[in-house]
């Protein structure tokens, strides 16, 4: 029997059904991530959690209310307490997520599942996230109209660095867990961030209020996208457990 | 097939496992001895918990940590310490692990129900697991285990805490379970795998001991021309 000899374009889709199988494209970890969240849901992503988030709204309400009727703040403080606050619910949150997992020592059953609890992980960090920058940007408007700072842009200027402050954090986040996941770690990094910010703003006054109040949006922009891409290629580390102690919170 | 080839583990120093090369096909595998022997530290790098300092697992020749979710899809874990979050129900926990495990949600309330049954724990599966007694939290760490129907079944210390009728019962699904499994049961109780186990594995000084069927073992030790008892095996290796 005579076998026909393929053509080129029959040659050509085999070759890429093949690599098709054999490699396929890694999907983007934004669009992975989000059809994790749709397969494992609110609820059982952030289990637990919602017994802190409602004692947090509740202390920001009251810090806020307080503040508002007994602290004359000036600008420049309202810029520092952004990049301040701008990390506090998310890193709170994380870090009661590790403390959960140990105390408990459920950890060890979520590693052995098909998604693990660093899959678990990215989901919360992301939503701690968001949750972070609605909470503090609802405590500045109130603390601003409170205190009649709003005119011009400077609402604007001031939601463009809390995200870019957070970006920023979550990143240097990322690549702290990827060395070593222990709380303390956690702990510090916020307190180092907070002196940095605090010893900036009093000693080198020029350059805060360049960098707070004055860098250009479109730089704040540019920084989101940088730091969007660096955490692009960082969070398949701390899903697969890429990271210098591999990631075991037991070890 | 499971290969473990060369595995090694270290934590700061300490060697809780050295050089380790063994196979496990299908089959109960009993793993048996004393204490910080390095059976768990085993069983974490087999459920991939941990990984090893130097040496590989391979699934059907392929390195389990290469294989990720696809692996820890075929796996059912049960730790020594079984974890569990104290203001959850059973029913709520194994629906929650069953989420984990990425089975949809119909399938993980049928399987919730049908384990809660077969376990004994159907009439409570609503109450808070802080409730619940020992025997009953181990009852549901094995339920989650089996979630997934595993294709590889890792079991640490899987009795402790059941009374000697739930150990009998807990045997009994093992047995039934076993067909076209493998199935790795760590225990210090030699009468749980002497009569299940198609082979006995035994740790000494951290490194691989044996790797034989329970007649193998008994026969190592003649007494009088006849082969010992698997404990009698047990205590001899270890004296």
């Amino acid at each position: 029997m005579k076998i026909a000899y393929p053509t080129q374009k029959e040659i050509d889709d085999s070759i890429s059904r093949v690599i098709e199988e054999a490699c396929p494209a890694r999907e983007n970890v934004f669009i992975f991530l989000y059809r994790l969240y749709r397969e494992i849901g609110f609820l059982d992503v952030m289990h637990g959690m919602e017994k802190i988030m409602v004692p947090l709204i509740a202390a920001y309400a009251f810090g806020i209310v307080y503040l508002a009727n007994n602290v004359t703040a000036s600008a420049s403080d309202l810029y520092l307490s952004v990049i301040l606050f701008s990390p506090l619910v998310f890193q709170l949150l994380l870090c009661l997520f590790f403390l959960g997992e140990q105390e408990q020592g459920v950890y060890e059953i979520e590693l052995s599942c098909k998604y693990t609890m660093y899959h678990l992980l990215i989901l919360r960090m992301g939503i701690a996230g968001l949750f972070s920058v609605a909470v503090n940007g609802m405590a500045l408007v109130l603390y601003g109209v409170s205190q009649d700072f709003f005119g011009g842009t400077l609402i604007l200027r001031l939601a463009f660095l809390a995200v870019s402050t957070f970006l920023v954090y979550f990143t240097v986040y990322v690549h702290l867990i990827l060395k070593s996941v222990r709380i303390q770690y956690q702990l510090s990094l916020y307190f180092t961030w907070c002196v940095v910010a605090v010893l900036i703003r009093l000693y080198i006054p020029g350059m805060f209020a360049y960098l707070a109040m004055e860098l250009p949006l479109l730089i704040h922009v540019c920084i989101w996208g940088a730091m969007l891409g660096l955490l692009m290629r960082l969070l398949p580390d701390v899903i697969y457990r890429n990271g210098k102690y591999n990631l075991n919170i037991g070890e | 097939m499971l290969t473990i080839e060369n595995v090694s583990k270290k934590f700061k120093g300490f060697t809780a496992l050295a050089d380790i090369n063994t196979e496990f096909a299908e089959g109960i595998y009993g793993i048996l001895s004393p204490n910080g022997a390095g059976k768990t530290t085993l069983l974490k790098i087999m459920a991939t918990l941990l990984f090893p300092t130097t040496g590989t697992v391979y699934y059907n020749g392929t390195d389990i940590r290469q294989m990720g979710e696809q692996y820890r899809e075929l796996i059912g874990y049960m730790p020594q310490h079984f974890g569990y979050y104290r203001d959850y129900s059973a029913e709520r926990y194994l629906k929650y692990i069953a989420v984990l495990k990425g089975i949809g949600k119909s399938e993980a309330a049928e399987r919730t129900d049908a384990l809660l049954d077969r376990l004994g724990l159907f009439e409570v599966k609503s109450k808070k697991l802080k409730t619940y007694s020992g025997g009953m939290l181990q009852r549901v760490g094995i339920a989650q285990a089996l979630l997934n129907n595993p294709e590889i079944l890792i079991l640490d210390e899987p009795t402790a805490g059941l009374d000697p009728m739930e150990r009998a019962k807990f045997r009994d699904i093992l047995v039934e379970l076993a067909e076209g499994k493998t199935i790795l049961y760590s225990t210090h109780i030699v009468s749980d795998v002497e009569d299940i186990a198609d082979r006995i594995i035994m740790l000494k000084n951290h490194t691989l001991h044996c790797n034989m069927t329970v007649d193998e073992l008994r026969n190592t030790f003649l007494q009088d021309g006849k082969a010992v008892t698997l404990e009698q095996a047990f205590i001899k290796t270890y004296q």
